[in-house]
């Protein structure tokens, strides 16, 4: 039932492209404006949104629901929780999604839950994910007896199952989304924890650790200066990959009825939808929406893995420069003229020599 | 094992000054443990480095020539203290150094590495790699003094406009730009000692001479003592007034580098030597003065490790590792073909 | 060395063009090259980084992979003719097999290699050209013995010999390249570095081809291996008079072994003559260069400068001739129109693209010393040093 998180399945490059043959110096580069940092920074990002159909509809879907989280309660006039006497109402002008048994409204639920299950899903993502670097980071630098103790503490939770241990939890501590988060989060670091371990293992002995250490760097500055940034498409990735199954995982539980029972979220629409029989009673506005929403979120984050690879690397960044947008008149033309789709990204990954370089 | 026997000079060339040595090395020694297999049998390690002294002055360059596995690197690791000598000790300026205060060492002695492609990180543009050094070592406290002296240092490495490169990327650069950014870099530190460990041999052939020159400039510009690593014994001679061979891990000729070249008295070097391409030697197919491999270190051959190729070797060849012979003008050998030379101080350790 | 330049031409490309990728962002790896290899000699092929010289040997090959495309040219082979006698110790490995190109093509007939079916490309490769690789641990498989990979061959090429006769051979091929006949069975890993290149050339030598294409073979091993290995090349090729094309950045070492040397930028051949011609009287700027930047062992020990500036991106290649950014002698014409490979009348078999030595140049072309003084006030000007 709770979905085990494998990371292998995140697209991400860990070795570097083959450089390409770099510029002539004395040759000006195609003159672009300059721009402050920051604002070149954003229109880069733009640009690799907007790049590829993926990238693109991943990050307009996650958009939409970061949107819908801000701001969409603002838009709700009804309280999801007050129950009304039009009870198991199909969508409606009143209603838009119909009502519940209970004869809450099922769309204003729905706003109000976009916010309570996008929060924790990524908070308890990005908790996975500081947890995972921490460990992973510093037992891959160290070696040693470090190494061997953090390991061994990765693999303890690594075994522990995360259903038995929220049931015992749930009981134990109570029943709020923080109890489930909090459990979810302790069971699904140390895949990321066992990927960055490796990552930095291979990272440690690279040669530009090797001088800055001859520089004279401390050890942190190595690891969090030199290290880390180059791992941070894996670390980001991991992060959208953590937050997928954080989701599931979280609404998940409260389908099982482990979570708040007053809170509002997808996952307790699910399940009271499931206790209150709502598939026999025909009621598809009640659970329809809610398992749309967390699919279509969770498939948004995977659509946008694909841009982290090129959002957190400055190589891909610059020459992505090349690549224009999919979408748009010129796009059509350009479409209908070439053949490959694929062209410019081939041309980058072979250059013309290998080898000895000026 | 006596560790701090502090040794003389060696009396070189006539123009050597008479200051002292800046970095001295005397018979290090690096052994690289290998995991045991089995837990009843000896325990193996590989021996990278066999006794090796040498030392570096102000000013003057010093080239470690030998070909894979004869501890060329090891050596300027050991010297840049990134691994620990298993024996030896190293001086600077005189003063044994501790084990401690890498920090402080650092700021005296630095590396440049062989692979330009590799030495940088790529995540980060010329400036952030110039400004650790400089922020580091105290030499600037805020951006301005920062972006300063960084703009000082691309200039002095003929990195012009120096503007232009100072926002790039390491993938935005060609390798020859790169490696004068790792030696901008290892002088932002404002060092006395310079290990440069193959700074060339991954670049195209065109460039490498103005590699050496700029090199070259900077040695007699900063009065910087030059270790220069290569296997490529031509540019050792145009390159350090001094040169040292080095074979399987131990130092075999050194002294003055026209008189090695030239005159070459170990049967390594002679080897070496012929096997070098020369435009001008007539062509031969007949074989080089001798056949072989280099051996490996983990089981190395005893006494000199070259007497399994050597066309003279003699029986006490195989049963220890010979004296240091002073063959006059500040070039010595270890051969038993020369004797083994005067009782100088730098020889046998125990 | 063979006096060459009356033998009969074994491999002769014409026009040949190399482009990665398409359209108005293609790239040109090689422009127009034209070259002729005669029969039993060694080519020599120097160029840096972006010269185009492994891009051209992959397209005669024909193991370009996509983006790059043969965009012009051909490259004729002309097949040893049946009644040629094999030279003296060849075992008795025939060429009977009737995939042999040779066997079908009329004797004296040229053949594009670029333009061959699959089935006679098959063929072809290896039984009329061989190539050793720049990295022996790459192109030999870890998992196989070194033996196998020879019998593989010999499976594949001679279908009519037995496990038996590939296993001679094999023994026979690793006696011929220095390597002890007990190491057949050897995995590449438990070689050295100089041990597998020579397992390497063995592979190559197993069915005699005519023409040997080495790229940058000694480019990882030591000095001393690689004077060992061009030696027992030199001798093979004294043996069996099998051609070789021998590319290379190190040019001091072409002009040691080479007959003749061809010297590529920027993806186009820019000189090309005998070794002596080169070496005594190099015409064009960059040859002066290219040799005058290895420093030499012996003579006087004086400050040498090499070229200033860096070889070009090719993706933005200098207009005209693409030297000259960094030519000492650069001219207007030079920036505007691109010099073509012309023969020079003054030496035999001497070929320079430079206008110095056609006919837009109104002087005398410069000699050596000139050149050198050119450079030298290039480089006080351009504060390279």
């Amino acid at each position: 039932m709770i979905p085990v998180s494998p990371l292998s399945q995140a697209p991400v490059s860990t070795t570097a492209p083959a450089p390409p043959v770099p510029l002539q110096p004395g040759i000006a580069p195609r003159a672009r404006p300059a721009l402050p940092k920051g604002l070149a920074l954003l229109l880069g990002l733009w640009r690799i949104m907007t790049s590829n159909r993926k990238i693109a509809t991943g990050s307009a879907i996650v958009g939409f629901f970061v949107l819908v989280a801000l701001i969409g309660p603002l838009f709700v006039r009804q309280n999801p929780l007050t129950y009304t006497l039009t009870l198991t109402q199909p969508p409606s002008a009143a209603h838009w999604l119909g009502t519940n048994q209970g004869g809450q409204d099922v769309f204003s639920q729905l706003i109000i839950g976009t916010r309570s299950s996008m929060f924790w899903s990524f908070l308890t993502g990005l908790i996975v994910v500081a947890i995972a670097v921490t460990i992973g980071l510093v037992s891959g630098f160290f070696g040693g007896i470090v190494d061997d103790a953090l390991s061994l503490v990765t693999n303890v939770f690594l075994v522990i199952p995360s259903f038995p241990l929220a049931i015992v939890a749930v009981q134990y501590f109570n029943h709020s989304t923080l109890t489930i988060a909090l459990v979810v989060a302790l069971t699904n670091w140390p895949w990321g924890a066992r990927v960055l371990r490796a990552q930095t293992l291979s990272m440690r002995n690279r040669e530009f650790v090797t001088a800055a250490r001859a520089s004279g760097e401390r050890a942190w500055r190595l690891i969090f200066f030199e290290i880390f940034p180059n791992e941070i498409a894996i670390v980001a990735a991991s992060f959208i990959t953590t937050t997928i199954q954080v989701l599931l995982a979280v609404a998940g539980l409260e389908f099982l009825g482990l979570g708040d029972p007053t809170a509002v979220s997808w996952g307790n629409m699910l399940y009271s939808a499931y206790n209150s029989s709502a598939l026999l009673l025909g009621a598809w506005w009640w659970f329809a929406p809610p398992g749309i929403c967390i699919a279509l979120l969770g498939g948004g984050l995977a659509l946008l893995n694909f841009g982290v690879d090129e959002i957190a690397d400055p190589r891909l960044r610059e020459v992505k420069r090349r690549v224009r947008s999919s979408f748009g008149v010129g796009a059509l033309a350009r479409r209908w003229n070439r053949s490959s789709s694929q062209r410019s990204q081939a041309q980058r990954e072979s250059g013309p020599e290998k080898g000895a370089q000026a | 094992m006596s560790l701090l026997r502090r040794t003389t000079p060696q009396p070189s060339v006539s123009d050597h000054p008479s200051s002292g040595a800046v970095l001295e090395a005397t018979h290090l020694r690096k052994y690289f443990p290998l995991q045991q297999v089995n837990p009843f049998g000896a325990a193996r390690a590989v021996h990278a480095v066999e006794d090796t002294s040498l030392a570096l002055y102000r000013g003057r360059a010093l080239a470690l020539v030998g070909e894979s596995g004869s501890g060329k690197t090891t050596v300027a690791r050991l010297l840049a203290r990134l691994d620990a000598p298993s024996s030896g000790a190293l001086s600077f300026e005189g003063k044994a150094v501790s084990a401690g205060d890498l920090r402080a060492y650092r700021s005296h002695v630095q590396l440049v590495f062989q692979d330009p492609f590799a030495s940088l990180n790529p995540i980060h543009d010329v400036y952030y790699h110039l400004s650790r050094p400089l922020r580091m070592y105290r030499h600037a406290t805020n951006a301005k003094q920062v972006t300063e002296q960084a703009l000082e240092l691309l200039n002095r490495v003929s990195l012009t406009p120096a503007e232009q490169f100072l926002h790039k990327y390491p993938h935005e650069l060609s390798g020859g730009q790169r490696q004068r950014v790792a030696i901008a870099r290892a002088l932002a530190v404002r060092p006395q000692v310079l290990l440069a460990d193959e700074p060339v041999s991954m670049l195209d052939v065109s460039i490498r001479l103005d590699m050496l020159n700029l090199m070259l400039r900077l040695k007699d510009e900063e009065r910087l003592a030059v270790l220069f690593i290569t296997h490529d014994i031509a540019s050792a001679r145009y390159f350090a007034e001094e040169t040292l061979v080095m074979y399987a891990g131990q130092s075999v000729e050194g002294g003055p580098s026209d008189e090695v070249i030239q005159h070459p008295k170990h049967p390594y070097t002679q080897l070496l030597i012929s096997a070098a391409p020369d435009p001008d030697r007539p062509p031969t197919t007949e074989a080089p003065p001798a056949r072989g491999e280099i051996p490996s270190l983990i089981t190395p051959p005893t006494g000199c490790r070259f007497h399994p190729r050597c066309p003279h070797a003699m029986p006490v060849c195989r049963e220890r590792f010979p004296r240091r012979a002073d063959l006059g003008g500040g070039h010595w050998t270890h051969c038993f073909l020369y004797g083994e030379g005067t009782a100088t101080p730098a020889t046998t350790s125990e | 060395m063979t006096s060459t330049t009356s033998a009969a031409p074994v491999l002769d490309i014409q026009h040949l063009s190399v482009d990665y990728g398409e359209g108005s962002d293609a790239v040109r790896a090689v422009s127009d090259v034209s070259l002729t290899l005669r029969r039993g000699e060694i080519l020599g092929l120097a160029g840096e980084s972006g010269s185009g010289k492994s891009t051209l040997v992959f397209a005669i090959t024909q193991l370009l992979r996509p983006p790059a495309v043969i965009t012009g040219g051909e490259a004729l082979y002309y097949p040893r003719a049946r009644d040629q006698e094999q030279p003296a110790g060849v075992s008795s490995v025939s060429r009977t097999s009737t995939a042999s190109i040779s066997a079908e093509a009329s004797p004296g007939q040229p053949v594009d290699i670029l333009r061959l079916p699959p089935a006679a490309l098959r063929a072809f490769r290896w039984n009329e050209l061989a190539i050793v690789f720049q990295s022996a641990m790459n192109a030999l498989n870890p998992i196989m013995p070194i033996g196998e990979q020879i019998v593989d061959v010999m499976r594949a090429h001679r279908p009519q010999m037995n496990a038996d006769e590939r296993k001679q051979r094999a023994m026979e091929l690793l006696r011929l390249v220095g390597i002890a006949p007990d190491r057949i069975a050897s995995y590449p890993h438990e070689l050295s570095g100089g041990m597998r290149q020579r397992a390497c050339i063995a592979i190559a030598l197993a069915l005699n081809p005519d023409i040997i294409i080495m790229d940058e073979p000694t480019t990882a091993l030591d000095v001393v291996v690689q004077r060992e290995i061009l030696n027992e090349v030199m001798r093979l090729r004294e043996q069996f008079n099998f051609t070789v094309l021998f590319i290379t950045h190190d040019l001091s070492l072409l002009l040691e072994i080479a007959d003749r040397v061809a010297i590529m930028y920027a993806g186009r051949i820019v000189e090309q003559g005998t070794q002596h011609d080169l070496y005594q009287r190099p015409r064009h700027p960059y040859s002066y260069g290219l040799i005058h930047s290895f420093p030499s062992l012996r003579g006087p020990r004086q400050r040498a400068i090499g070229i200033p500036g860096s070889p070009p991106d090719l993706r933005a290649v200098p207009s005209g001739c693409a030297f000259h950014p960094r030519c000492p002698f650069a001219m207007p014409v030079c920036t505007t129109t691109l010099p073509i490979l012309l023969p020079q009348s003054s030496a035999e078999g001497v070929s320079v693209a430079c206008h110095l030595y056609d006919s837009t140049s109104t002087q005398e072309p410069p000699t050596a010393a000139e050149m050198g003084a050119a450079y030298e006030a290039l480089a006080k000007g351009s504060q390279a040093l």
